[in-house]
C-alpha cells in the first residue's frame, strides 16, 4: 500500500470505511480515554515546530504496516500471529489466546485488543459485513488489509481465467478515500501503480530503523512552490 | 413472485416491487407481508454474493451518490457510487456511517401521539394520525392559509422541499407548479450547519451575480485550480459538498498537467483543511476578506489583473490600503505580495467564499468581496461556473435555505399564536437552532406540532403532540440536485435498498395522503396519488434531454435505468452558461464594523468560534456510534464537546487539557473539559457543533454540550444570523475529565524522515 501525505486531508473517510467493512467493536467513552478504542486504522496528527499563527501540523494515516519482518510473530506462543504465504501477516483469531504480547512488540500500535465482547444493540447487528468474523472477548486483532476482499478478488478471477487487474482489489479504506490519498495493489508487480508511486522520491516508510521491513510506504508532502 | 424472474427483467421487477412497498405507505395494505419466503432464492440473490443497489446519501445535504451492498434482504456496506459525477465513487466519514441511521437501536417504530397536555406518548394507528393532520390542515385551508402552517426542515430532500412548498402554495389558495405565493411561506430551511455553510448567503449573493437565469449554488472546479484561496470553507471536512472537494483536491495536487495545485487557507483557527493547505493564514474571525482586499489591490496595482472582466470589478479594490489592512489583520505584507502574485498570474485560480465569512454582521458583503476576486482575476472564465437553468422543468422546487431572519419571524408568529400547525419534516429544530432564538418557548404556543423524524429528537421528545416517523433515506425514495453541483446537471436517483425495518411512511406520501384529505385546491396542488408517482413525474420529464447519460423513449425503462444508475446526469456542461456581473461589496475595513469591539484585553472575554464537527455535524449524527468513536482530526477527541483555548491563555486560566471550565455568553452557559490548542489565537475559544442532545437515543442522550447554547441571536446586516460574533466568559470548575483521545502525549515531534 501507498500513502501519498501530500494529498491525505485527515477527513477520516477511511476510519470509519474500516469499522463498518471489519465489523470493529465500539467500546464507549470510558474504554476509549483509556487507549481502548479499536481503530484498525487511525489518523495521527502531528504538530510542526512553531507556534501560533505561524503553526503547522500534518496528518499520518496509520494502519498495520504488514511488516516483511514483523515483531509481533515471534513473540506469539500459539502462532496466532503469522506470515501467510501471499506476505500477509495474518491474525489467526481462532487461535488466539489473548497474551497480548504481539501488541506490544508492535512499534505503530497496529494491534488492539477486545477487552469485552463488542456489543451491537439490536438492530445493529444487522449491519455486521457476513464476510468477516466479529471477534470475541480475549481477541487481539488488527488491519487486515481487508483480506476478505483480497479472498473475493481472487477467486472472481480464478473463475474467470484471468489475472487480477491492477486496482481490482481496494481494501474499504482505499475505495472510499476521497482524494485518492490510499492506493493498494502488487508490490511485486514492477508496472502496478503502487510499484510506479513507491519507488518515488518522496517514498519512506515508517520506523526503518527497526528493519521491521513494513509493506507501506508513505510518500512525503511536497514542498509547495518553493521546491 | 421473483421464481419466474429472467435476469432481463430484474430491474423492472425490482423497481415494480419497490413501488408496491411505498404504496403500501398509503394504501394500508403491507405488500410484505405477501413476499413469498425464499425456498427457492430468487435469481438475483445468490448465497454469499452482494446486490448492490445504486441511490444518495443523505447524512448532509451534498446528495452523493451511494452503492449499498445488500445479501439477504440487508444492508451492510455503503460506498460510492463511481458513475456519479459528484463523488466518483468516494464517500466521506458520515456517509460511510449510514447504516447506523437505519440500524439506529433507537428509532421510533411507529406512529405515537402525546396522551394529555404533558403526558408521555401512546401508540396510535396511522389512520388515528393522518386523520388528526389531515382536520388540522383543514382547518388552516378554510382559516387563513398557509399564514397558519409551517413547515420545518433542517434539510430536505428536493421532492420533499418541493411537495411541501406546494402544499403550503396550496393552503393559499395558489396555482399548482408555483413553489410559493406572494405572502405565503416558504418551508423553513435552517440549522446551524446551514448557518456555518454561508449557504444561504451564497446563494443569494450567488443570484445577484449571475440572475435569475442561474440555479442553485455556483460551482468551484477545484481539481482545475492552480492557485486556490480558501477564505474558510473546511473544503475537506464539513462544508457544502466535502468528498466533492476531496475528491477535486486529489486531481488539483497531482496536477491535471505539470503543475501541482497550490491552495491556501485564510481562517482563524486552523482547521483541517488548513492543515492540508499549503499556505496557513490566520486572521481574525469574520475578517477573512479583507485578505481578499488586500489581494486585489496588489493585483491591480502590479497590473495582474484578467484582461476581460466584468466593469466595476476595479472599484472594488481601487481604495483599499492594502499595507495598512495587512498589518491590522497581523499578517506580513511581503506575504501577501507574493500570494498576490502567484495568484494573479494563474491561469486558473480560484478563491472559495466559506462558510466562515458569514461569521460576523458583513457576511454577504464578504462573499461579495471574495467572489469580485474570482471575478478581478478572470476565475469566471476556468474554474468558477454557474448553471443555467433547472435541467427540466419537470423539476419541483429546489432546497434553499431560509435568511435567520426568516426563521426569526416564524418563531415570532409563533409566540403571537398565529401558527396552528407546525410539521418539522426534518431535523430538530430544539437543537439544532440557537437556545436563544426562542424557538422551545414560541413553540408552546403551537396547536399542534408533528415531527416527522425516525429518531425520538429532542423536538419529539419535549414539544410533539403527534410523531409521524419517516423511514430512513435507505429505505425511501426521492431524488436530489446537488448544490454545489460538479458543474454538470445532476438529478440523483434515491430508492428504497432494504424492506422498511419499522411501521414508517415517507413525510412525501403522509403529505399527499393529507392534502387528498383535505381536498379543493390543496389536493389539486398536490395531484399525486404517492411519492413514486410524483417522482415519475418529475423524472419523466428528463426524458426530453438527448445529452445525457441515460436516454429512452419508454417511460418505464427511463425509470428503471434512472434508479440502476443511482440518476440522471448531463454529458456535458451547459452549452451557455450566465454570465456573472460585477457586485459592489460595501465592505467596512474597520475590526469594530465586524464583530464589535475588541475583546476586553484582561484576558477574561473570548471571542466565541462554533465550528461543524467533521463526525457529528450539527449533532445529526450524534445517534451514530462509528462516528462518536471517530477521532476529531486536529484534536483526536472522541464522544465529547470539549472547548479549544490557546496555549497562553490556558496558562493564564490556569487549566490544562481535561480541566472542566464553566462557559458563559449573555445567553446561556455550559459546562465543557477543555483542549489546549495550538491553532487558534489567545483571545478565541473554539467549539464544535454536535453534542448537548437531551434526547435523540442512547448514544446522544446528554453526551456533550450544545453550543448552540451560548450562541447569541446577532442578526447580520441581511438577515443572516452572524454566528461568530457572540462574546464568552472562561471560568474554571475546578473539576476535571478524562478526554477519549487518540494521542497519548502532545507531541510536537514529527516522526523522522516525515
Amino acid at each position: 500500500m501507498v500513502v501519498d501525505l501530500d494529498v491525505c486531508t485527515g477527513c477520516q473517510a477511511c476510519a470509519v470505511a474500516c469499522l463498518a467493512e471489519n465489523n470493529v467493536g465500539i467500546v464507549g467513552e470510558e474504554e476509549a480515554a483509556i487507549g481502548r478504542a479499536q481503530h484498525w486504522i487511525r489518523i495521527e496528527r502531528y504538530w510542526d515546530e512553531g507556534e501560533y499563527p505561524e503553526v503547522r501540523a500534518q496528518f499520518l494515516p496509520v494502519m498495520c504496516q504488514q511488516c516483511g519482518k514483523a515483531p509481533c510473530e515471534p513473540v506469539c506462543p500459539v502462532f496466532a500471529s503469522v506470515h501467510s504465504e501471499d506476505g500477509l501477516n495474518s491474525q489467526v483469531y481462532n487461535r488466539c489466546i489473548g497474551t497480548r504480547y504481539c501488541a506490544h512488540n508492535c512499534p505503530y500500535k497496529a494491534r488492539v485488543f477486545n477487552f469485552f465482547a463488542p456489543q451491537f444493540p439490536s438492530p445493529l447487528e444487522q449491519q455486521l459485513n457476513p464476510d468477516v468474523t466479529v471477534r470475541s472477548v480475549g481477541i487481539m486483532e488488527k488491519c487486515t488489509f481487508c483480506v476478505q476482499r483480497i479472498r473475493r478478488a481472487r477467486e472472481q478471477a480464478r473463475v474467470e481465467d484471468r489475472p487480477i487487474a491492477d486496482g481490482e482489489i481496494m481494501p474499504a479504506c482505499v475505495q472510499t478515500c476521497p482524494p485518492g490519498a490510499l492506493v493498494f495493489g502488487d508490490a511485486g508487480d514492477p508496472d502496478s501503480q503502487v510499484s510506479r508511486l513507491m519507488a518515488s522520491r518522496r517514498g519512506i516508510r515508517l520506523l526503518e530503523a527497526f528493519n521491521t521491513e513494513p509493506s507501506v510506504v508513505y510518500l512525503k508532502r511536497e514542498g509547495g512552490l518553493d521546491v | 413472485m421473483f421464481t419466474e424472474m429472467s435476469r432481463r427483467d430484474f430491474f423492472k421487477k425490482a423497481g415494480v416491487l419497490s413501488a408496491a412497498l411505498a404504496l403500501s405507505g398509503c394504501g394500508g395494505d403491507r405488500a410484505e407481508e405477501r413476499l413469498v419466503p425464499f425456498l427457492r432464492s430468487p435469481e438475483e440473490e445468490l448465497a454469499g454474493v452482494f446486490t448492490h443497489y445504486a441511490s444518495l446519501c443523505r447524512q448532509c445535504p451534498a446528495g452523493c451518490g451511494i452503492l449499498v451492498a445488500t445479501m439477504g434482504g440487508r444492508a451492510h456496506k455503503l460506498e460510492g457510487n463511481p458513475r456519479h459525477p459528484l463523488n466518483q465513487g468516494k464517500l466521506c466519514a458520515r456517509g460511510q456511517a449510514g447504516l447506523q441511521a437505519l440500524y439506529n437501536p433507537d428509532r421510533l417504530v411507529g406512529p405515537q401521539a402525546r396522551a394529555g397536555a404533558a403526558g408521555g406518548f401512546q401508540s396510535i394507528t396511522w389512520e388515528e394520525g393522518l386523520g388528526r393532520l389531515t382536520e388540522a390542515l383543514s382547518a388552516a385551508a378554510s382559516g387563513s392559509g398557509s399564514g397558519a402552517v409551517r413547515v420545518y426542515g433542517g434539510q430536505l430532500p428536493d421532492h420533499t422541499y418541493g411537495v411541501a412548498a406546494r402544499l403550503l402554495a396550496g393552503l393559499d389558495g395558489g396555482v399548482p407548479g408555483v413553489g410559493s405565493s406572494e405572502n405565503g411561506a416558504r418551508p423553513l430551511v435552517w440549522n446551524l450547519h446551514r448557518a456555518l455553510d454561508g449557504a444561504g448567503i451564497l446563494d443569494a449573493v450567488s443570484r445577484e451575480m449571475y440572475g435569475s437565469s442561474a440555479t442553485g449554488l455556483p460551482f468551484f472546479d477545484l481539481a482545475s485550480a492552480e492557485v486556490a484561496v480558501s477564505f474558510s470553507a473546511d473544503l475537506f471536512g464539513t462544508w457544502l459538498s466535502p468528498v466533492y472537494f476531496g475528491r477535486a483536491y486529489g486531481e488539483m495536487r497531482r496536477g491535471r498537467g505539470v503543475t501541482r495545485g497550490y491552495l491556501a487557507q485564510v481562517e482563524p483557527r486552523l482547521s483541517a483543511t488548513g492543515v492540508s493547505a499549503d499556505e496557513w493564514l490566520a486572521v481574525p474571525g469574520g475578517r477573512e476578506a479583507h485578505v481578499a482586499l488586500c489581494l486585489g489591490r496588489v493585483i491591480l496595482d502590479e497590473g495582474l489583473a484578467a484582461g476581460s472582466r466584468p466593469a466595476g470589478v476595479d472599484a472594488v479594490f481601487q481604495d483599499v490600503d492594502a499595507r495598512g489592512l495587512a498589518a491590522d489583520l497581523g499578517l506580513s505584507f511581503e506575504r501577501l505580495v507574493r500570494l498576490a502574485r502567484i495568484f494573479g498570474v494563474s491561469q486558473a485560480p480560484l478563491a472559495i467564499p466559506g462558510g466562515g465569512l458569514g461569521a460576523a454582521q458583513n457576511g454577504a458583503d464578504a462573499v461579495r468581496t471574495v467572489m469580485a476576486l474570482n471575478l478581478l482575476v478572470g476565475a469566471h472564465e476556468s474554474t468558477l461556473g454557474a448553471s443555467s437553468a433547472k435541467p427540466a422543468d419537470s423539476i419541483l422546487a429546489t432546497e434553499t435555505v431560509s435568511s435567520f431572519a426568516e426563521v426569526r419571524q416564524a418563531i415570532e408568529d409563533m409566540r403571537s399564536g398565529s401558527v396552528d400547525v407546525l410539521l418539522v419534516l426534518d431535523g430538530d429544530p430544539v437543537h439544532d437552532l440557537p437556545a436563544s432564538s426562542g424557538f422551545s418557548e414560541a413553540a408552546a404556543n403551537v396547536g399542534l406540532i408533528v415531527d416527522f423524524s425516525p429518531f425520538p429528537t429532542d423536538t419529539g421528545e419535549t414539544l410533539a403532540h403527534l410523531c409521524l416517523p419517516a423511514p430512513t433515506y435507505l429505505e425511501t425514495w426521492g431524488y436530489h440536485v446537488p448544490q454545489p453541483g460538479p458543474g454538470l446537471a445532476i438529478v440523483g436517483a434515491q430508492q428504497p435498498v432494504v424492506r422498511q425495518l419499522h411501521d414508517t411512511r415517507s413525510p412525501v406520501d403522509v403529505l399527499l395522503a393529507a392534502a387528498k384529505g383535505v381536498g379543493g385546491r390543496v389536493a389539486e396542488a398536490l395531484p399525486w396519488e404517492n411519492e413514486v408517482a410524483c417522482l415519475k413525474d418529475v423524472v419523466d420529464g428528463l426524458r426530453e434531454r438527448t445529452d445525457a447519460s441515460i436516454t429512452s423513449g419508454d417511460p418505464e425503462a427511463f425509470w428503471m435505468r434512472w434508479q440502476q444508475y443511482g440518476g440522471w446526469w448531463a454529458t456535458q456542461p451547459d452549452a451557455d452558461p450566465p454570465a456573472p456581473r460585477a457586485l459592489r461589496p460595501g465592505l467596512a475595513t474597520s475590526a469594530a464594523a465586524d464583530v464589535g469591539e475588541d475583546p476586553v484585553e484582561d484576558g477574561s472575554r473570548f471571542l466565541l468560534r462554533p465550528y461543524v464537527s467533521l463526525t457529528l455535524g450539527d449533532g445529526r449524527h450524534a445517534n451514530q456510534p462509528w462516528l462518536h468513536e471517530t477521532p476529531d482530526p486536529m484534536t483526536s477527541v472522541m464522544w465529547d464537546t470539549w472547548v479549544e483555548i490557546a496555549p497562553s491563555s490556558a496558562e493564564r486560566l490556569g487549566v490544562s487539557t481535561g480541566d472542566m471550565v464553566k462557559v458563559t455568553s449573555s445567553v446561556g452557559s455550559v459546562e465543557a473539559p477543555v483542549y489546549v490548542y495550538r491553532g487558534i489565537g489567545p483571545d478565541v475559544v473554539a467549539m464544535p457543533l454536535g453534542g448537548g442532545h437531551r434526547a435523540y437515543g442512547r448514544y446522544a442522550a446528554g453526551r456533550g454540550v450544545s453550543v448552540g447554547d451560548l450562541i447569541e441571536p446577532v442578526v447580520g446586516a441581511e438577515g443572516e444570523l452572524a454566528w461568530g460574533t457572540t462574546r464568552v466568559t472562561l471560568e474554571p470548575t475546578g473539576g476535571s475529565k478524562a478526554l477519549a483521545t487518540l494521542e497519548g502525549s502532545e507531541s510536537t515531534v514529527v516522526p523522522e524522515g516525515l
